[in-house]
């Protein structure tokens, strides 16, 4: 079976409204909804943009009466595979946009990539929310292997 | 003028979609802050709050600066909070500062506890302590 496809994750949270006051300078990070990796034809690319396009999001929501903060996005790690995978030439790749908000975020966005990249963004007095869509995808000239696969992408809000 | 009207109009909608209410979501807050204390010893507290729309348990992680190194010598507590949706609590961040050198900053990140997903959102900050003499 070459269906090496996983479900990842679960299911759809929303961001909600929070009972506390306006802090000065604060981020939130909401997973919106995890993504799904499937396979190629030949076998060689597991991604989320393959044979459809069900890519993972967040939303970002920053409010800083009087700052900037970074939105970082890790390489990603491969967290589970089915026994019989050969690992040994996969190369782990992360892409994602980020929407452009009129007048108050330019928006951002980065290619298939290896490496943890970042971006800035900077608040408003209300708030500034805003959503990226990410997609992971592994490329292996050695196929993949019958199972489940799940890759990790950390996003994280700092100063 | 027709056409600056519309931009207007376009732009005022677009700020609207885009400015959340004051009191929606967050996770960590501040981000950042800086304090001298008397002592080798530096507290800062901070409020995390649970953005999700179920009940969910995060985790405080201290980290270096760089966010990804784990570091001694700080204490949370509590290190791990269960809050319902749409609720907030306050986590009390402490840490040691070398008296050789007089200043040192950590990160705290929020993250949550069971998301085992493939994307893992984190809020990190950013904390300065500065023993008083150091120009703080």
């Amino acid at each position: 079976m070459r269906s090496a496809l996983s479900r990842l994750g679960g299911g759809i949270l929303a961001a909600a409204a929070l009972s506390v006051p306006l802090p000065g300078y604060a981020c939130s990070i909401n997973l919106t909804s995890a993504g799904t990796l499937r396979p190629s034809d030949d076998n060689k690319t597991l991604g989320s943009e393959v044979k459809g396009n069900t890519p993972g999001t967040v939303t970002s929501i920053l409010s800083l009466l009087d700052g900037t903060a970074t939105i970082e996005v890790s390489s990603p790690t491969r967290i589970q595979t089915p026994g019989g995978y050969n690992a040994s030439a996969e190369t782990l790749q992360v892409a994602y946009n980020a929407a452009a908000v009129l007048g108050l975020f330019p928006g951002a966005s980065q290619s298939y990539t290896s490496s943890t990249t970042s971006f800035q963004a900077t608040g408003v007095l209300a708030g500034l929310s805003f959503s990226i869509t990410l997609h992971n995808r592994i490329l292996n000239p050695n196929g993949f292997a019958p199972g489940t696969y799940t890759t990790r992408t950390v996003v994280t809000c700092h100063p | 003028m027709p056409s600056l009207k519309l931009a207007s109009l376009i732009l005022a909608v677009a700020a609207t979609l885009a400015v959340v209410a004051p009191a929606a979501a967050q996770s960590l807050s501040p981000l950042e802050k800086t304090g001298v204390t008397p002592s080798d010893r530096k507290a800062f507290k901070l409020t995390v709050g649970n953005p999700y729309q179920s009940r969910m348990t995060f985790v405080m992680v201290p980290l270096a600066p760089d966010y990804q190194t784990p570091i001694e010598g700080v204490t949370v507590r509590p290190a791990e909070l269960t809050m319902a949706p749409q609720f907030s609590r306050q986590v009390i961040v402490t840490f040691d500062i070398d008296p050789k050198k007089k200043e040192r900053t950590i990160a705290l990140c929020v993250m949550p506890k069971a998301l085992d997903g493939p994307i893992l959102p984190r809020v990190c900050g950013r904390y300065t302590g500065r023993m008083a003499g150091n120009g703080g």
